[in-house]
């Protein structure tokens, strides 16, 4: 939704940026809407932190042009320090001042005039009102890193970066602080960015998913649209769980051993099905067979082979207890299709997100 | 067909690589218009023996040259290894096993560091010979008196015993900070404890004995105190010799700058072999590793610790203060030493403040900018520091009487030399303190809207305060024993307490010399205790 007035909080074009030999970002498009939680999602490697320190001010971007809230914060002759863009950063590491309090980081950025009344409203907000006179290394992990976003909050910046923030944090509290933050961060009603590598958590939290490859933004939307229609099998199986099996395609339908479904393409094409739309059946007239049973719990992840030699997974749920060698009949509620050469089809040009 | 996708598992977090931003001009202006001081006197010198035409200047015979270089290496190499097992022993013994005192056990491993090589080589001298110490309890025991200790054997040990608290220095805190897991990983893996060490804690710790060895190296080289109070013919004492013979200086100044370059060759070495890596310290893992000794071993390792306390610092400071009483008891007279004293101290003050403040531009640089032209500078810096001080003394004389005699023979001229000098170790202090504190707590600093300038005054130099405090502690204390340079330099009757030690012992006046060495040992004491000893074991 592009009309000449509309300015995206952050909008980065053609961002390049190398060190040394190595090219860490190259072709970076990205727009970012007001009041939007987005997060970058990429192996390492693929450029996502170098993405979050160009925004923030820390490095100069080699090539391409960074706005924030409409002003040029970098492009091939203007750089804006990282001091004068109003951007909030929560390091991996949290970076709290270790020589102040609580109550003295968070107040850190803070003009002196409100300084007072920001510190109690920022720690009010992520829960930590009473801790002002503690010492970083007093307080949990958790609670750390909470300091740490209030720190980044109280100035009121127009964005705030957040650096994977929840890998310090243990297994079991992470998906608990993960929805606090992302509850704080929708009350504060700040623009976010976050980095991550974990499809779980960038899906769960965000607005919008920016999906990262080799110092690029492959694609980038809404969490459902990008796990339904990924934008290349490449997407796809970074996002989750996927079987692949390769079919004919012929005047708008895909005909594959586990049914007919709609498509756009024609000819040879690749047909993606995720584990949840595939429902099995106990059947003793079945023409499936299980081959393999994970349990998790909550779920199950059953492996079939099919008559024609095809091998599909199905998440279940913890219900039909099945094992190796029992007979099944297998149905799938839909499925993505691609070209079989898609490599070639990477998106190239700047990636629109549609509001 | 089917393709069954592997599941996108990603578990460890990106690798931050280390970002090199480019460094303000202004900074680089600075921190090299800091370096200057140091660098046109060395220039000079190198200049008197690379100019056309002056390599006969002084009419030094090549073979007397040869044989400068081989004694000098000799001593340099023998000093350099032994300090550096000696210090890894104690490091290790002190931080790795369940050795009890391990605190008090440090405190006095440090503190030899107080004993300058002179006042090391007076009790030397005041130990052996037919009226030493030494010397009076072997004849009380009806045995024969020692020789006078003097030559290689005695330098080799003077040296060692008074240098290797460095190479202990820095390997404690190496030896603290490493993550205890990678040693548990190599135990696990079923590595002995023997080959654990050597190839899991002694890699690590590599930097560290580098460092030291560096240090303790370039240390000999310079040495100018023991060698010539020890009667052991190396540069220095060569050069030292050269200049009270005559008048003319040519060939003094000729010695000086063939020293530079060698030491220049040995710093450029030194910089090539180490890694170049920017260790961040990351925060403090668990407490490593404990190997725990039983019988023999336990005792042995007492023993070591308690030979090494005794030999480097019991019996030096008894035979000094035996003198020292003897003087006393004999009515030699004290008011001089407390002058000495009050000038020695108002100098190093002075100097230290003034080097601490010049470190911090050019610790930001190095650590914060860090590129090929920043280990430069880095190496710029560390050569100067390496450089022998008497060299450097005769470098900043003559600089000083050619082009700006208004400050010969002047206080000032004393301190902007021990400024140029020291440099490195403040650099050094703060840089560590740098690496320790991580860039991302400077850029949380700036993301909240605060410039370059405040930041370094909010965030940098407040955690930064105990490293300076360190640095300006160590150049405080080298200043007060620093010797060659200011025995060139100071103006005429401007005596130190250092420059009167050395000449009392080299004429013989053993008691009026230990009077000023104990003072000066005992000033040294404090605020290496204070700033060093007393922080090294805290947890």
């Amino acid at each position: 939704m592009t009309n000449g007035e509309y300015t995206p909080a952050i909008r980065a074009r053609d961002l390049e940026k190398r060190f040394d030999d190595t090219v860490a970002l190259h072709g970076f498009h990205l727009d970012v809407h007001a009041g939007h939680i987005l997060t970058l999602l990429g192996p390492s490697g693929s450029g996502k932190t170098t993405a979050l320190r160009l925004i923030a001010g820390f490095d100069r971007p080699d090539r391409g042009r960074i706005e924030i809230d409409g002003r040029v914060m970098a492009d091939r002759d203007v750089f804006v320090p990282p001091e004068k863009r109003r951007v909030g950063m929560v390091f991996q590491d949290y970076a709290l001042f270790p020589h102040l309090t609580v109550a003295r980081n968070v107040a850190y950025g803070v003009r002196n005039g409100t300084r007072r009344r920001r510190v109690a409203e920022t720690l009010e907000l992520v829960g930590l009102a009473g801790k002002e006179d503690r010492m970083p290394h007093e307080l949990s992990g958790g609670e750390q890193q909470r300091v740490a976003i209030a720190r980044a909050l109280a100035p009121n910046p127009d964005v705030i970066l957040l650096d994977e923030p929840f890998s310090n944090l243990d297994a079991s509290l992470r998906a608990r602080v993960r929805s606090e933050v992302a509850a704080i961060l929708r009350e504060a009603g700040t623009t976010a960015v976050f980095v991550t590598h974990d499809q779980e958590e960038a899906l769960s939290m965000s607005d919008f998913v920016a999906v990262m490859r080799d110092g690029r933004v492959v694609q980038a939307a809404r969490p459902a649209d990008l796990y339904q229609n990924p934008a290349d099998d490449w997407v796809a199986e970074f996002l989750g769980d996927a079987d692949f099996i390769e079919c004919e395609a012929n005047a708008g339908t895909v005909t594959t051993p586990v049914g007919v479904f709609p498509t756009r393409l024609e000819g040879r094409v690749r047909v993606m099905i995720r584990p949840e739309s595939v429902s099995v059946q106990r059947d003793a007239s079945g023409n499936a067979v299980v081959r393999d049973r994970q349990y998790f719990g909550h779920d199950q992840l059953v492996t079939v082979d099919l008559a024609n030699g095809t091998t599909l997974r199905a998440r279940l749920g913890p219900s039909p207890y099945l094992q190796p060698g029992d007979l099944v009949s297998v149905a799938v509620t839909e499925v993505s299709t691609f070209p079989l050469l898609n490599q070639d089809a990477a998106v190239d040009q700047p990636v629109r997100i549609d509001r | 067909m089917t393709t069954l996708a592997p599941p996108a598992a990603e578990t460890a977090p990106e690798p931050s690589s280390p970002r090199r931003r480019r460094a303000p001009l202004p900074l680089w202006l600075l921190a090299g218009a800091l370096m200057l001081p140091a660098l046109i006197p060395i220039a000079y010198l190198v200049w008197a023996v690379v100019r056309p035409g002056g390599f006969d200047a002084g009419g030094i015979p090549a073979g007397r040259l040869v044989e400068l270089f081989g004694s000098t290496a000799r001593l340099m190499v023998a000093v350099t290894l032994t300090t550096s097992i000696l210090g890894a022993a104690t490091a290790w013994l002190t931080t790795r096993t369940d050795l009890k005192g391990a605190r008090l056990w440090s405190t006095l491993l440090t503190l030899p560091l107080v004993i300058p090589s002179y006042v090391g080589a007076l009790a030397f001298l005041g130990l052996s010979g037919n009226d030493g110490l030494l010397s009076r309890a072997l004849t009380g025991m009806g045995l024969q008196p020692l020789p006078v200790f003097s030559g290689f054997w005695a330098a080799w040990a003077a040296l060692s015993l008074w240098n290797f608290s460095y190479v202990h220095l820095l390997a404690v805190p190496a030896l603290r900070r490493m993550d205890p897991a990678l040693e548990e990983a190599a135990r696990g893996l079923g590595a002995s404890r023997w080959r654990t060490f050597l190839t899991v804690v002694l890699p690590q710790l590599r930097p560290a004995l580098l460092s030291g060895m560096l240090l303790v190296g370039l240390y000999t080289l310079s040495d100018f105190g023991a060698v010539s109070l020890l009667r052991y013919e190396t540069f220095t004492r060569a050069i030292y010799t050269q200049f009270r013979g005559r008048l003319d200086v040519t060939p003094a100044l000729f010695l000086s700058g063939v020293l530079v370059i060698v030491a220049l060759v040995v710093v450029w070495a030194e910089q090539r072999a180490r890694g170049r890596a920017a260790l961040y310290a990351h925060r403090p893992p668990r407490r490593p590793v404990v190997t725990a000794l039983r019988g023999w071993r336990r005792a042995v390792a007492y023993g070591f610790l308690g030979t090494v306390v005794a030999a480097a610092l019991v019996l030096p400071l008894l035979t000094v203060a035996w003198w020292a009483i003897r003087g006393l008891s004999l009515g030699n007279p004290v008011g001089a030493v407390a002058g000495d004293l009050l000038r020695s101290a108002s100098v190093s003050a002075v100097a230290a403040l003034i080097t601490v403040t010049a470190a911090v531009p050019v610790a930001v640089l190095t650590v914060r900018h860090a590129s090929r032209a920043t280990g430069a500078l880095e190496s710029v810096a560390w050569s100067t520091y390496s450089l022998p001080h008497l060299a450097v003394g005769l470098g900043f004389l003559v600089v000083a009487v050619r082009f700006i005699p208004a400050i010969y023979q002047s206080v000032l001229l004393l301190i902007v030399a021990y400024v140029a000098m020291f440099l490195p170790q403040a650099m050094s202090a703060a840089q560590t303190g740098l690496r320790q504190v991580g860039p991302s707590l400077e850029e949380a600093s700036r993301s909240l809207g605060v410039g370059p300038m405040g930041t370094l005054w909010r965030v940098t130099l407040p955690l930064l305060g105990r490293s300076l405090l360190a640095g300006g502690g160590i150049v405080f204390l080298s200043a007060m024993k620093e010797l060659p340079a200011t025995l060139l330099l100071r103006p005429t009757g401007f005596e130190t307490l250092a420059v009167h030690v050395w000449s009392a012992s080299s004429e013989l006046f053993y008691t009026d010399a230990s009077v000023a060495a104990l003072v000066l040992v005992a000033i040294s004491a404090v605020p290496l205790y204070l700033l060093v000893a007393r922080d090294l074991h805290r947890t």
